[in-house]
C-alpha cells in the first residue's frame, strides 16, 4: 500500500500542526507540505506534488476556491477536500465546481478524515445528500455555452436524487441495480461535468467580457 | 290714411281754416268745457267744441312731416292743423336750470343741452341732468349760457359770459380767450363743418382751430361796401358748401352775406338773387341747396333761379327771426307778433298761437328741430317748449258729447261702416257720417250697442232697453222673433253678434245663446247645455263652432249641438271670459279680466303681464298682414307679434314685446270700450278701427309712423359705493388707480356696491324706452331692465368686466350701437392667487411635517421593539453561551483537571481524554447552531434546509438511523428569520430526539413543502408510533413544539402515521420572497 502524499493549506497554526501530527502519526499517509496561505500553497504544491489536498474554505490572502481553481488548472489530477468549519453548502458546492473533489468539517474525529482522504484517493467521490440536491438543481439551470455531453444522463440524474434523498451510495447501487462502483463512476463524471460546465461557464464568462 | 283724407278734405277744409284758431291747448292746470283732463306734466291739444248743431268731422291727423318735397308746388291735399301736434312744456318746476332759455344743442350722442341765463342742463328725455354747479368754476358769469355748440372731436363747447367752457370726459375745462382772436365780446359759436369753431362778435367773426384763431372777418374790412358803420352781426351759420352765411343788422333791417373763407369773396343774398327781399331775419339753406328767405309778409324760396314766393304769411308784417329746417323737409319759423311759432309743410302753415299754450311774450330765444322730427323752442321767460307731431288718427263727432262714446264698429257692404254710439246709430259712407235719425221712438238719444251688418246684408243692432232690431229701409224696426221670450213682453237684449260660415247669425244674450239663421230664432240656453245663459262674447270657427263667453262659467265651445264649458278647473285665469279670436286651425284665444288664455284641443294656456303683455285686458285681437294681433284696452291699443304670443303660451318665451300707442300718439282717450262684439274692426282697405270713449280711432298699419331712429344709449354714472367714478366717458380719480390705456381699475372692496346709470336720449315716447344689460365677467346672459335706467351689482368678485347696455325704442327699435364700460375689480392681497398658492403651500408643509413626525413616531416605535427584541435575543444568546457552553466548559475543564490528578492511572487516561475531545467537539458543535442561528446570511429557508439536513445526517447517524430527504429540488428565496430558523430548528431536533430516544426506528424521513401561502415541514419515522395517548406520551417536549409552533403564527400536529409510526406536522405561513 504505498503512502498517500497529503498537502493541508491552513491558516490556523493549531489546526494545521494537529492535522500534521494526525497524517505523520497515521499509517500511508504523510504530510508533505503545511501550507498557511494561499500564496504558500500555490507556490509549494505544483513543487511538491501531493496525491490530496487538505484546503481550507477560508484564506486570510485568497480565497480557498479560487485557489483550487488555480491549482486544478495547473494539475488536472490532483484530488482536493475542502475543510470547512461550517454547514456552508453554498460555498462547498462552489468549491466543487472549482474543481474539488470533496469535503470535510474540520469538527470531525481523526479516523474520519483520515478515511475520508483514503476514500478520495482510491477514487470515490463522497456527496452529501445536500450537495447532490444542488447539483441537480444547477444542472437543471441552462447554462450558458454547453453542449448536450455537459448535461447530466438520466442515470446520473437518478443517483443524485437518490442520494439527495439521503441514500448512500452503496443503498442506490442496489436501489438501482448497479454495483457500487458503477455509482462512484457516475458521481466522477458528475462532478467533471460539473467543473467543465464552470469553467466553461467562466470562459463565456470572460469572452463575452 | 289718405283715403280717408281724401274723403274728408272737401267736406272738411273749410271748418279746419277756421277751427284752427278756435283749438286751444290744455294745460296742466287748465281746465276747460268738460274736457277729462289727464296731463299733469305738459299739455296736449284737444278740439274745441264748437256750439253749432252741425255734425262734421275733426280729423286729428298725423302731421305730413315725412312729406318731404318742398316748395310751394306741393299742395297734396295734405292738411295740418295744430291739433296733429302735442305741445310739451317744461320750466324749473320739472328741473329746468332757469326759465330764460338762451341757446339750444342736439349733441351726437342724441342729448338735447339747453343753456339759459343761470346754467346749464341735458336732458336726455327723461331727466334733465344739471350741470350749472360744475359749469360755474370760479367765476360767477360762467353760468350766462350766451351759446352752445359741439366740435368734431364731440366736446361740448358753452360760450359763457366769462368766456369758454369745453366739456368733456366728463369734466369742464375753462379758455378765457383764443390766441390770436380779435377782441371783443362773442356772441354766437357755432361748430366748424370741418373742424373747430366759429364764433362771432359784434363786428367779427373768425375761425378757432386747437386754441388759435386761424381765420377771420371782419364787417369794416370784408363787407365790401364803403360805410360798414352801424352794421353789426347778429347771427350767422355755416353752409355745406363752406360758406358762411352772416346775418347783419343795420337799425332793424337784417341782410345776409355770404362769405367764402376760402377765397375771401362775399357777396349779398339779395345780390345774388337779385331781387328787394326787404328786411330778411329767417334764412336757410336747405339740402338741395334751395334757399329759404323769410321776412314781413313774405316767404320765398329760391333755387337755381326759380322763385316760389308766398307773400300771404300767417305773421303778416312782423319780422322774421329764425329759419329752421326740420329733418322731414319741414320749416319752422319764429317771428314776431301775436303768434310766434310758424310751421310750413306741404304748402300748408301751421300757427302755435297763445291758444295751443305758447305764451306769446317776444321771446322765442332759441329753437331746435331734433333728429326724431320734434321741434323745440327756448323762450325768454316761460321755459321750453317741445312741439311732437302725432301718429294715430282720431275721428270724433264733434258737437255732441254723448256721441263721443263708440261701442261698436261693423264694416258693412259697399265701404259702409256702422258705429254703435252714444247717440245712436251711425252710418259712415262715403267719408261721411250721418246717424239714423228715423226710430220710432221719442228719445232720440238712444244707445246702440252693438251693431252688425249680416252677409245678408241686414243690419242687426240692440237698441239699450229695447231689445234686438234692424234696419230697414232707414227705420228702426224691432226685430220680429219667431220664438217669443220666456216672460211676456220682455225684450231679447243682444251682448255680441257673430255670424258663421253657414250664414247663421249667432247672438249672446242674457238669455242664451241666439241663433238666427233664414229668419227662424232659436234660444240655446241652460237646459241645452249652456252652463250659464248670462252669455257674452263670441267668436266662430271655419269649422262652424261656435265659441260663447259667458260671466260666470267661463267659455264654451258649441259644436253640433253640443256644448263644452271651459272654466277654471280647466285653466282659465278667469271665470269671465270672451272668445277673441278663432285660428284657421281651431286655435281659440280667449280674453279674461286676468290676461289671454290660448285653447289648442283641450289644452288651455295663458299669457299675462307676467309675460310682458301691455295689459291683460284685451278686447278683442285683430291680425295685419304682417303677423301682427291688434288689441285695445282701457288704457291705450297695443300690438304683440302672433309667434311670440304663441310661443309665450307655449311657455317658450318669457318676455313677449308689446308696442303700444295712446294719447302720446295722438289718441284723444285712450280708454277703448270693448265690453260688446263686435267691437273693433279691420275693413277691407286694411285700416283699424278702434272703437273709444272718445271717438274712434282709425289706424292704418302699413303706415305707422314707427320711430325709427335707433335711441342712442349712453353711460352716465357709475358709482361704486357711493364715489363717483365714471362720468360721460370720463373716469374720475377719486381713490382708483388707473392709466389712459387700461379700464378702470377700483381697488379691492370697492365694489361692494356698484350703481351703473345709463339712459337713451329719444324725445318720442322717452318713458317706453326698455333697456337690457349685461355685466360680461358676472352675467350670462342679457338681463331686461324694462324702463328702468340704472343698474346695480353687489359684492362683485375680483376680476375684469364689461358692462354692456343696449335700449329698445317704443317700437322696437335697438340702439345701433351698445354703450359699454370696461373695468377691473382689484383683489385684496387675499384673493390673489399667489395667496392661495402660499396658503396651499403652507398646508402642504404643515402636512408634510405632520407626515414626516408621524413617520418620526412610528420608526421610533419600531426601533423601541427593534432594540427591545435586540435586547431579548442578546439576552438568549449570553443566557445559551452561559448555560451551555460555559457550563459545559466548566465541565471539561473539570474533566481535565480530574484526568490530570488521575495521569498515574493510565487506562483511565485515554478515556477521560476521549470523554473531553468529544465534549469539545460537541462544544463547538453548539458553537456551530449558535452562530449559525446569528448569522444574518443564513436567514433563508435554503439555508435552515442545508444545515438541517447537515445536522440531521450526523445526528442520525450517530444514533445508526437512516435520514430520507424529501426536499424540492428548487428552493425559493425566502427570508426566515434567526428567530424563526432558531424554533424551527429546535422542534426538528426536539423531533429527531424523540424518533431517537422513543420510536425504535430504522429510517427518518424529513419532507418539505412548500404551498401557496404555507409551508409544512413533516417528520415521520418507521417506529413503533405513539401507544395509546399522544398526549400522554409526548409529554413536555411536544408541548414544547406546540409553543414554539405559535412562536413561528404555525401549528404543530403529532399523530400517528397510516402506517403506525409517529409523525410530527409542523405548518406555518409562508414568509414573503426575499426581492434581492
Amino acid at each position: 500500500m504505498s503512502i498517500i502524499r497529503v498537502a493541508i493549506v491552513e491558516d490556523n497554526a493549531a489546526v494545521r500542526d494537529s492535522l500534521t501530527l494526525v497524517l505523520n502519526g497515521s499509517q500511508g499517509f504523510k504530510c508533505v507540505c503545511a501550507c498557511a496561505s494561499a500564496k504558500e500553497a500555490l507556490k509549494a504544491i505544483p513543487v511538491m506534488k501531493p496525491d490530496v489536498v487538505l484546503m481550507d474554505i477560508n484564506l486570510p490572502d485568497r480565497s480557498g476556491i479560487e485557489c483550487v481553481r488555480v491549482l486544478t488548472d495547473q494539475m488536472p489530477k490532483l484530488l482536493i477536500i475542502m475543510l470547512t468549519i461550517e454547514e456552508d453548502s453554498r460555498r462547498v458546492f462552489e468549491s466543487l465546481e472549482a474543481g474539488a473533489n470533496g469535503y470535510l468539517v474540520k469538527n470531525v474525529s481523526p479516523a474520519t478524515i483520515l478515511a475520508s482522504i483514503e476514500e478520495v484517493h482510491r477514487g470515490g467521490s463522497p456527496m452529501s445528500s445536500q450537495i447532490a440536491r444542488l447539483l441537480v438543481q444547477s444542472f437543471r439551470r441552462p447554462a450558458k455555452a454547453t453542449g448536450p455531453e455537459l448535461n447530466l444522463t438520466e442515470r446520473e440524474e437518478e443517483i443524485l436524487q437518490l442520494i439527495s434523498q439521503g441514500y448512500r451510495n452503496k443503498e442506490a447501487a442496489d436501489k438501482l441495480g448497479i454495483s457500487p462502483q458503477t455509482v462512484e463512476t457516475h458521481l466522477r463524471n458528475i462532478y467533471h461535468k460539473l467543473h467543465v460546465r464552470s469553467r466553461a461557464a467562466a470562459v463565456a464568462r470572460f469572452l463575452q467580457k | 290714411m289718405l283715403s280717408l283724407r281724401a274723403g274728408f278734405v272737401a267736406a272738411r277744409q273749410q271748418q279746419l281754416r277756421v277751427r284752427m284758431h278756435k283749438a286751444w291747448i290744455t294745460g296742466s292746470s287748465v281746465r276747460q268745457g268738460g274736457d277729462r283732463l289727464r296731463w299733469p306734466l305738459g299739455g296736449k291739444i284737444r278740439a274745441k267744441r264748437g256750439s253749432g248743431l252741425v255734425r262734421g268731422l275733426v280729423c286729428v291727423l298725423c302731421a305730413a312731416w315725412i312729406l318731404a318735397t318742398p316748395g310751394f308746388g306741393a299742395q297734396r291735399g295734405e292738411t295740418s292743423s295744430v291739433n296733429d301736434f302735442r305741445l310739451t312744456h317744461w320750466t324749473t318746476e320739472h328741473g329746468l336750470p332757469q326759465n330764460t332759455i338762451s341757446a339750444l344743442l342736439q349733441t351726437q350722442d342724441g342729448y338735447l343741452w339747453i343753456g339759459t341765463r343761470y346754467g346749464l342742463a341735458r336732458y336726455d328725455g327723461v331727466r334733465f341732468a344739471d350741470f350749472t354747479p360744475e359749469l360755474s368754476g370760479m367765476d360767477e358769469r360762467n353760468l350766462n349760457v350766451l351759446d352752445l355748440a359741439q366740435d368734431r372731436e364731440g366736446q361740448v363747447w358753452a360760450l359763457t359770459g366769462a368766456g369758454f367752457s369745453k366739456y368733456s370726459w366728463g369734466r369742464f375745462q375753462y379758455v378765457t380767450d383764443f390766441t390770436n382772436a380779435p377782441p371783443g365780446q362773442v356772441f354766437v359759436l357755432h361748430a366748424g363743418r370741418r373742424c373747430g369753431l366759429w364764433a362771432s362778435g359784434m363786428t367779427n367773426l373768425f375761425h378757432v382751430r386747437d386754441g388759435v384763431c386761424d381765420r377771420s372777418f371782419t364787417l369794416a374790412r370784408d363787407l365790401g361796401i364803403p360805410d360798414a358803420t352801424g352794421y353789426t352781426i347778429d347771427d350767422f351759420f355755416e353752409a355745406e358748401d363752406g360758406g358762411i352765411w352772416v346775418r347783419t343788422l343795420l337799425g332793424s333791417k337784417y341782410s345776409w352775406w355770404r362769405w367764402d373763407p376760402a377765397s375771401g369773396t362775399i357777396f349779398a343774398l339779395e345780390r345774388r338773387v337779385d331781387a328787394d327781399l326787404g328786411s330778411v331775419g329767417g334764412f336757410n339753406v336747405d339740402q338741395r341747396n334751395g334757399w329759404w328767405m323769410a321776412g314781413p309778409n313774405r316767404f320765398w324760396y329760391w333755387r337755381e333761379g326759380h322763385w316760389e314766393r308766398h307773400d300771404n304769411v300767417p305773421w303778416g308784417a312782423f319780422q322774421v327771426h329764425k329759419l329752421v329746417i326740420g329733418v322731414a323737409g319741414d320749416i319752422w319759423l319764429t317771428t314776431d307778433g301775436p303768434v310766434q311759432l310758424h310751421r310750413y309743410s306741404d304748402g300748408q302753415f301751421t300757427s302755435f298761437g297763445p291758444e295751443t299754450g305758447l305764451v306769446a311774450t317776444y321771446d322765442l330765444r332759441d329753437v331746435l328741430a331734433d333728429r326724431e322730427g320734434n321741434f323745440w323752442a327756448g323762450t325768454g321767460r316761460h321755459g321750453l317748449y317741445r312741439v311732437q307731431p302725432r301718429k294715430l288718427v282720431t275721428m270724433l263727432d264733434e258737437p255732441s258729447s254723448e256721441m263721443d262714446e263708440v261701442y261698436s264698429v261693423a264694416p258693412g257692404h259697399e265701404g259702409r261702416v256702422w258705429l254703435a254710439t252714444t247717440y245712436g246709430l251711425v252710418k259712415y259712407e262715403g267719408g261721411k257720417l250721418s246717424v239714423i235719425t228715423n226710430t220710432p221712438y221719442p228719445d232720440k238719444g238712444l244707445r246702440v250697442r252693438p251693431v252688425f251688418e249680416t252677409t245678408a246684408g241686414e243690419v242687426l243692432f240692440n237698441l239699450d232697453f229695447k231689445g234686438l232690431h234692424r234696419l230697414v229701409d232707414g227705420r228702426f224696426e224691432a226685430y220680429p222673433l219667431v220664438e217669443p221670450m220666456p216672460h211676456p213682453g220682455e225684450r231679447l237684449l243682444i251682448n255680441s253678434f257673430c255670424e258663421d260660415v253657414r250664414s247663421n247669425v249667432w247672438m249672446a244674450t242674457p238669455r242664451g245663446l241666439g241663433q238666427l239663421q233664414n229668419g227662424r230664432f232659436r234660444l240655446w240656453t241652460e237646459q241645452d247645455g249652456l252652463k250659464d245663459n248670462r252669455t257674452y262674447g263670441l267668436a266662430c270657427g271655419a269649422d262652424g263652432t261656435v265659441w260663447v263667453g259667458s260671466f260666470k262659467s267661463g267659455v264654451h265651445r258649441f259644436k253640433d249641438g253640443q256644448f263644452r264649458c271651459f272654466s277654471t278647473r280647466e285653466g282659465l285665469l278667469n271665470k269671465e271670459a270672451w272668445p277673441l279670436k278663432v285660428e284657421p286651425d281651431g286655435t281659440v284665444w280667449i280674453g279674461t279680466p286676468l290676461g289671454l288664455n290660448r285653447i289648442r284641443g283641450d289644452e288651455v294656456r295663458s299669457v299675462t303681464m307676467r309675460e310682458g303683455l301691455f295689459d291683460n285686458l284685451a278686447y278683442c285681437l285683430l291680425e295685419d298682414e304682417h303677423t301682427n294681433y291688434w288689441t285695445f284696452c282701457n288704457r291705450g291699443i297695443w300690438r304683440v307679434k302672433k309667434p311670440e304670443l304663441h310661443a309665450a303660451a307655449d311657455g317658450k318665451t318669457r318676455h313677449v314685446h308689446c308696442v303700444t300707442y295712446g294719447e302720446a300718439e295722438g289718441m284723444v282717450s285712450a280708454e277703448g270700450n270693448g265690453d260688446q262684439q263686435p267691437n273693433a274692426a279691420v275693413l277691407p282697405d286694411g285700416k283699424f278701427w278702434f272703437p273709444t270713449t272718445r271717438g274712434v280711432v282709425i289706424l292704418d298699419p302699413d303706415d305707422l309712423r314707427e320711430n325709427r331712429v335707433p335711441p342712442p344709449v349712453a353711460i352716465e354714472e357709475v358709482r361704486a359705493n357711493d364715489d363717483l367714478v365714471f362720468r360721460d366717458g370720463g373716469y374720475l380719480p377719486l381713490h382708483a388707480v388707473h392709466s389712459a390705456n387700461l379700464p378702470l381699475r377700483l381697488p379691492p372692496g370697492h365694489a361692494r356696491v356698484l350703481e351703473i346709470r345709463y339712459t337713451a336720449t329719444t324725445f318720442i315716447d322717452s318713458e317706453k324706452t326698455q333697456f337690457r344689460f349685461r355685466l360680461e365677467g358676472a352675467d350670462v346672459d342679457w338681463r331686461d331692465a324694462d324702463t328702468r335706467r340704472v343698474a346695480y351689482y353687489t359684492d362683485l368678485r375680483p376680476g375684469s368686466y364689461k358692462f354692456v347696455v343696449e335700449a329698445r325704442n317704443q317700437h322696437g327699435y335697438w340702439s345701433s350701437h351698445p354703450a359699454e364700460f370696461h373695468f377691473a375689480v382689484a383683489p385684496y392681497f387675499y384673493q390673489t392667487w399667489f395667496f392661495y398658492a402660499g396658503c396651499a403651500a403652507l398646508l402642504g408643509a404643515v402636512l408634510w411635517t405632520l407626515h414626516l413626525r408621524r413617520l418620526n413616531a412610528r420608526s421610533r416605535g419600531l426601533q423601541i421593539r427593534q432594540e427591545r427584541a435586540l435586547i431579548a435575543e442578546r439576552d438568549r444568546i449570553s443566557r445559551d453561551l452561559h448555560d451551555d457552553l460555559g457550563s459545559s466548559l466548566t465541565g471539561i475543564a473539570l474533566g481535565l483537571d480530574v484526568t490530570r490528578q488521575n495521569l498515574h492511572h493510565p487506562h483511565d487516561l485515554e478515556s477521560r481524554l476521549d470523554a473531553s475531545a468529544e465534549s469539545l467537539r460537541q462544544l463547538v458543535t453548539r458553537l456551530r447552531d449558535v452562530v449559525w442561528s446569528l448569522n444574518p446570511r443564513c436567514d433563508t429557508l435554503d439555508s435552515f434546509c442545508a444545515y438541517l439536513s447537515d445536522y440531521a445526517e450526523t445526528f442520525l447517524a450517530a444514533a445508526g438511523l437512516h435520514c430520507r430527504w424529501d426536499l424540492p429540488v428548487e428552493i425559493p428565496e425566502l427570508t426566515l428569520n434567526a428567530e424563526s430558523r432558531y424554533q424551527l430548528l429546535l422542534i426538528t431536533k426536539e423531533a429527531l430526539n424523540n424518533v431517537v430516544k422513543h420510536a425504535r426506528a430504522t429510517e427518518v424521513r424529513v419532507s418539505l413543502r412548500l404551498d401557496e401561502g404555507e409551508i409544512t415541514l413533516i417528520v415521520v419515522d418507521n417506529g413503533r408510533g405513539f401507544p395509546g395517548s399522544v398526549e400522554a406520551v409526548a409529554g413536555n417536549g411536544l408541548r414544547n413544539m406546540a409553543q414554539r409552533a405559535t412562536a413561528l403564527r404555525g401549528s404543530c400536529q403529532i399523530d400517528n402515521a397510516p402506517g403506525g409510526a409517529a409523525r410530527v406536522t409542523l405548518r406555518f405561513p409562508r414568509p414573503k420572497s426575499q426581492t434581492l
